[in-house]
């Protein structure tokens, strides 16, 4: 049965491969990729590299904790006699190790790396779609994330070194370069690079939800839908409600740092020297970053229980045990994620009735929790269950996910939190429960897909012996890790030495944690050779090899869908802050002060001089640049947005449009109309742009003194040609939201009678006229809409007519759609 | 040497790995094996592999509590400690029910059901009333952990009755400062920018404040003089530069006048209670020590950035935060000296660290902490030099403080041997 079904698809998928022919270059294909296969491909790869670096510098700091002080030719061998003066790790670097170490695997590795890679490879594969909603801005949202990986990887190389305050980054510490040296540069470049990276994922999530809203193919109901597809729309909602929360935090402390702002600072006394800072909390700060930090947590586990229940319901040959509950508690892990996030922050100093409602809400979360773990156990009972390397991954996963939600019940009790809060029992929990168990889910997802992301398949003996090894080592390091925060053991501590409590049986377990973190860091060489391997000699897959019944297995390899209808964007993404630099300058002030800025463009001749011109106003002139570098990224998603769907609509056959059109008016306050007659083009029903003549129809008139003759009747004259744009940015059922845009080229003049009664015309004069409006439109009885709209009309030039013609416009019309009418009638 | 050794045997290892399984794959390629055609022998070594290592697992998953059962949890020495540790064992019970049982189904179910040929899998979506059941009853044992935990964490954080003695614990980068209240028992006000040499907490006493303002009187001349001297010499950011630090000590001057005034109303108003008159007998000192069975409130401030003070033994921790005071309410319950013999450990002191990252020497800002009997304590507090002593005293005879220090630890010494003896 399957067989047929294989050879039916790839017959149909050799077609849809003659369709798709057409030569890409180099660039196009690889590089800046529109397609969403290759994307996803630039994720997972960043995200390999990214983990490497990661894990080696787990390595560096796990050899220093276990044996502290000794010499590590590997250590010195990365960092240099700087940083490890004669191969000892020094305990800046060490601080600055764990915090990398932290920031890159939760947001590099298991944000961008998990939810990239597989958002990307399966949404438009499993809902049916052709590809993503925006190719553009899924590329950009690739290219963003590389921007941020490079300056993060960057800002080791800084000369007092990254930033290591702990990925959390709290001020005061993060933000005073007097406290650690990590705060200066280092820092810097550590927000920037996290406000790239959230501009890059806030477009592949607004990007992943349009999709799976509006792109799914007929039959796709809500609740047809795989897990995957349910838990990646989850995150993208998680990621679009939380992401923009860190940026207005790291925003705020850029400002601390940078204008002396006291957001997070008050009452400071540093390096022999009292702060003029007053009046800030950093509490406040700590509630800013938990309102991501934890939702951040989801966003991680979240795909990983969607690849998870995929594989396991897969391979042991059944459906997912409670497909409807598995939704259920998805959703009630999403909403409860929101209103927890307080549970970090017990001994923060808060009130602690606060922290009694976070106990509540947080140690709910166990229940939905509860019900996952049940529901894989239930779906292995009975299975028949086959071992791919990908199974035994997301078996795993379950047991680490086991291990880390219980010891998050001890957690979110407050009482038991003041013992191990910020101990090495915390890291334990939080790397079983979503460091360890989001990378096996990854794993999974790898050793899973890879026929479909290549078209070959990874080795099945590496991938057990990877994953026993990788598996044993897992809980080798973090089961004994419980006990150090057990006994005290405070995290990020370079070392322990100078502890007597802690020098004989913690010393111990650290070293066993070292070890077997070492042997499992080792042994993700197999992955590694194995995935770059098995790319290029891989053995060929057939089309479905894990016989699973999900749409991505219907095509072979590398073709997408095509099956569901091809449809334009739905609606624009609405991220249009238009703080673009035009209206920042039609805005300003008369009192700015231009000429000064207007010099420091003469003599810089660069963009700073830019936006000092921008900025002269507000005196802030240096850090107000990072600030409209933000403001540009916020902007450029939309215009690119517009670009993509424009490309979309110019591969379409357009249809000839010709329009009588009459738009109400004012000139210099008597109400007018003008006709006008257009032709142009139009291009799936959307966007349409043409020529058109307009001439103004009612008569003004108005007695003038013309060439030194008093009170002469004169009447205003008025045509130009009008080039113009328009743009349907919304249709749903007969209504229809359009932005026509023209622009208005050609002459006026007053006409009046001379003593000889000749008709004489005067002030001639040039006419630049810009026209921006949006009518809504009502289509009924098939041939016929109503419409109605506004705009303005903005004079571009100085006119000797001395008449206003810059005046609001309003059309209220009647359509009738000759063509519609004209091809029934010949049917 | 060693390691250089060590890395090429991994990298052997892994060459040999990698061609055993190029000969192995060329092999199965000439068998016409495929990789996702998973033999029924690795599927039953992948099974009997769940159980064996699932079994390892749960084994060394409870060894390691057995064999380092004297790591961790140090015994509890405070009475919140006790609670705490009581509900510890309560939620070891329940939570260590819950992950033997599901472990062992996980490893068991996957380790049984492998694919075996011709076998079938038992079609089961779902099973509504399993569901309910495994929704509710998780639920009703985590409103009773819920209610437990409330009961326990308001226990902990109820306001203490007044007159409960207050002692200060001051961090800054790295280390601790100790406050206690001296004869008054009443802390007295602080503000950092009377932070100096002198005056390590920026108590406000009358003293420090002329102290204080004479000496940023004196910084802005030199400043000023400095500016005038160098105004030719300097480029023009650095003398901006210079001019920013003369306005900021101004700022700075500024704002210790306006707590002058302050506190020159608020003892107009309040007399002899004022918060400013408290801090002259306040004894500061590097020695942290604890009486024993009497109610502490640690009020925690912090100089420069978040430190955090943990007390394991005692159970408990609070950040402190620049900017505010945070607070600690504890009993401890055991003394040092108790606790000596107990551990059979002549060595053993309480601690007290920082737990919250604060700068390159976070991993050593600590201090150990002495809790003894109520008498020897009160004799060792009353022979510590209050603040206004010891700035006064400081430069005349230095050798007056040493000589009292001898003569305190001498005599807290010998009370403690009493106590003992009794």
């Amino acid at each position: 049965m399957s067989a047929v079904a294989n050879t039916q698809a790839a017959h149909s998928g050799q077609h849809h491969a003659d369709l798709h022919h057409h030569k890409e270059s180099f660039i196009s294909k690889y590089i800046f990729s529109h397609d969403h296969k290759m994307i996803s491909k630039q994720f997972l790869i960043t995200a390999i590299v990214m983990a490497w670096v990661a894990m080696i510098m787990s390595v560096i700091f796990r050899l220093q904790i276990a044996w502290p002080g000794e010499s590590f030719a590997f250590t010195h061998f990365f960092l240099g006699e700087k940083w490890a003066p004669g191969g000892v790790l020094s305990s800046s670097m060490y601080l600055a190790l764990v915090t990398i170490h932290g920031t890159i695997m939760v947001f590099f590795v298991l944000t961008g790396g998990l939810s990239g890679t597989f958002s990307n490879l399966l949404i438009p594969y499993q809902v049916g779609a052709r590809d993503m909603a925006s190719g553009f801005i899924n590329m950009l949202s690739f290219w963003f994330f590389l921007a941020a990986s490079i300056i993060m990887l960057s800002s080791l190389f800084v000369e007092s070194g990254p930033a290591s305050g702990g990925w959390t980054v709290y001020p005061p510490l993060s933000a005073l370069p007097q406290a650690i040296p990590g705060s200066g540069t280092g820092m810097t470049l550590w927000l920037f690079s996290m406000v790239l990276f959230v501009a890059g994922s806030l477009m592949g999530s607004l990007n992943y939800i349009v999709t799976i809203m509006n792109l799914r193919t007929k039959g796709m109901k809500m609740t047809r839908l795989p897990l995957t597809i349910w838990a990646f729309l989850l995150t993208a909602i998680l990621g679009v409600l939380a992401f923009p929360v860190l940026v207005s935090a790291v925003a705020l402390l850029i400002m601390d740092r940078m204008m002396g702002t006291s957001f997070y600072l008050s009452e400071i006394h540093i390096a022999g020297e009292a702060l003029d800072h007053m009046g800030g909390s950093p509490i406040l700060y700590q509630h800013l970053f938990w309102f991501l930090g934890h939702p951040e947590v989801y966003i991680v586990i979240l795909p990983a229980f969607g690849i998870s229940s995929e594989v396991i319901s897969t391979m042991s040959r059944k459906p997912i045990f409670g497909y409807r509950a598995m939704i259920g508690s998805l959703m009630a892990i999403s909403f409860l994620s929101f209103i927890v996030w307080a549970h970090h922050m017990f001994i923060s100093g808060m009130n602690p009735f606060l922290g009694s409602v976070f106990v509540f809400t947080t140690v709910l979360i166990a229940i939905p929790s509860a019900v996952k773990v049940f529901n894989y156990i239930t779906t292995l009972w009975r299975g028949n269950i086959i071992f791919s390397p990908a199974m035994l991954f997301s078996i795993g996963m379950v047991s680490t996910f086991i291990a880390g939600g219980l010891t998050g019940i001890i957690l979110a009790n407050s009482a038991l939190d003041i013992q191990v809060h910020d101990t090495y029992f915390v890291i334990a929990h939080f790397h079983m429960v979503m460091g360890v168990s989001a990378i096996f889910a990854m794993f999974a997802g790898i050793y899973h897909w890879f026929p479909k992301m290549y078209g070959r398949m990874m080795s099945t003996k590496l991938g057990y012996l990877h994953f026993w090894v990788t598996f044993i080592c897992a809980y080798g390091v973090f089961i004994p890790m419980h006990y150090v925060g057990l006994a005290g053991g405070p995290r990020r501590y370079y070392n322990y030495t100078e502890f007597p409590m802690f020098n004989g049986g913690v010393a111990d377990l650290n070293v066993i944690i070292s070890i077997f973190a070492i042997i499992g860091a080792t042994a993700q060489i197999l992955f590694t050779y194995n995935f770059f391997r098995s790319i290029f000699s891989g053995q060929k897959a057939v089309q479905n090899p894990w016989h699973a019944n999900t749409l991505e297995w219907t095509t072979p390899w590398s073709i997408s869908m095509a099956t569901g209808l091809v449809r334009s964007l739905p609606f624009t993404v609405g991220l249009t802050i238009t703080a673009s630099p035009v209206s920042w300058k039609t805005t300003c002030p008369r009192t700015c002060p231009w000429k000064t800025a207007k010099r420091s463009i003469k003599q810089r001749r660069n963009l700073m001089g830019m936006s000092a011109l921008l900025c002269g106003h507000f005196r802030l002139y240096p850090p107000m640049r990072p600030a409209l570098i933000v403001f540009m990224l916020c902007w450029l998603p939309a215009k690119a947005q517009l670009l993509d769907s424009l490309a979309l609509f110019a591969e379409q056959t357009p249809r000839f449009v010709l329009k009588l059109d009459s738009r109400g008016s004012f000139i210099s306050n008597s109400n007018v109309s003008i006709m006008g007659v257009k032709a142009g083009l139009e291009y799936a029903g959307r966007f349409q742009y043409g020529l058109g003549y307009s001439f103004l129809w009612s008569p003004v008139e108005k007695p003038r003194t013309v060439d030194g003759v008093a009170a002469v009747s004169t009447t205003l004259r008025l045509g130009y040609f009008t080039p113009y744009v328009e743009y349907a940015f919304y249709q749903r059922g007969p209504w229809e939201a359009r932005i026509p845009v023209q622009f208005g080229i050609g002459s006026g003049s007053l006409v009046y009678r001379d003593a000889k009664d000749r008709k004489q015309r005067t002030a001639r004069s040039f006419l630049l006229l810009y026209e921006p409006s949006m009518t809504i439109q009502y289509r009924f009885l098939k041939y016929f809409g109503a419409n109605a709209g506004w705009g303005y009309r903005l004079l571009l030039v100085r006119t000797g007519l001395d008449e206003r013609l810059s005046a609001p416009t309003y059309v209220l019309g009647l359509k009738v759609f000759f063509g519609d009418l004209w091809k029934d009638l010949n049917k | 040497m060693t390691t250089l050794l060590i890395f090429a045997v991994i990298v052997l290892a892994f060459l040999v790995v990698m061609r055993l399984h190029r000969v192995s794959d060329l092999a199965a390629a000439l068998r016409g094996e495929r990789e996702e055609l998973i033999p029924e022998k690795d599927n039953r070594t992948s099974g009997r592999l769940m159980w064996v290592i699932g079994a390892i697992y749960l084994v060394f998953f409870t060894w390691v509590p057995i064999h380092f059962k004297s790591v961790f949890l140090p015994p509890p020495a405070s009475t919140q400690g006790v609670w705490i540790d009581a509900m510890y064992h309560f939620n070891w019970i329940m939570l260590g029910i819950v992950f033997y049982a599901t472990n062992i189904a996980l490893f068991y179910f996957s380790g049984k059901y492998f694919h075996r040929p011709g076998k079938k899998a038992f079609w089961y979506p779902h099973n509504n009333r399993l569901e309910l059941l495994w929704t509710a009853i998780p639920a009703m044992v985590l409103i009773v952990v819920i209610i437990y935990g409330l009961s326990v964490w308001n226990k902990i954080t109820a306001a203490p009755a007044p007159g409960t003695m207050a002692v200060e614990v001051y961090a800054k980068q790295f280390d601790w400062t100790i406050r206690y209240p001296g004869k008054d028992k009443q802390l007295g006000a602080t503000d950092f920018r009377l932070i100096n040499g002198d005056n390590p907490l920026g108590i406000v006493t009358g003293n420090s404040v002329k102290t204080r303002l004479a000496e940023l009187q004196a910084d802005l001349e030199k400043a000023e003089a400095d500016l005038v001297a160098q105004a030719e010499v300097q480029p023009q950011d650095q003398l901006a530069k210079m001019e920013e630090h003369i306005s900021h000590i101004r700022r700075q001057r500024e704002g210790i006048m306006n707590l002058e005034t302050l506190m020159k109303e608020d003892i107009a108003v309040n007399g002899g209670n004022s918060t400013y008159l408290h801090g002259a007998d306040d004894q500061v000192t590097k020695e942290f020590h604890l009486p024993q069975n009497v109610d502490v409130e640690l009020l925690i401030r912090s100089q420069d950035v978040i430190h955090s003070a943990y007390l394991p033994h005692m159970r408990a921790q609070m950040n402190a935060v620049p900017g505010m005071v945070t607070r600690i309410h504890l009993v401890p319950t055991i003394t040092t000296d108790s606790m000596r013999e107990v551990t059979n450990n002549p060595e053993f002191d309480y601690i007290l660290l920082c737990n919250k990252v604060c700068g390159i020497s976070h991993y050593n800002m600590q201090m150990p902490l002495t809790v003894e009997k109520p008498g020897a304590f009160k004799v060792w507090t009353i022979l510590l030099p209050t603040f206004e002593n010891r700035a006064k005293a400081d430069e005349p005879a230095p050798a007056d403080t040493v000589k009292t220090q001898v003569a305190a630890e001498a005599k807290a010494d010998s009370t403690t041997t009493e106590m003992k003896q009794h």
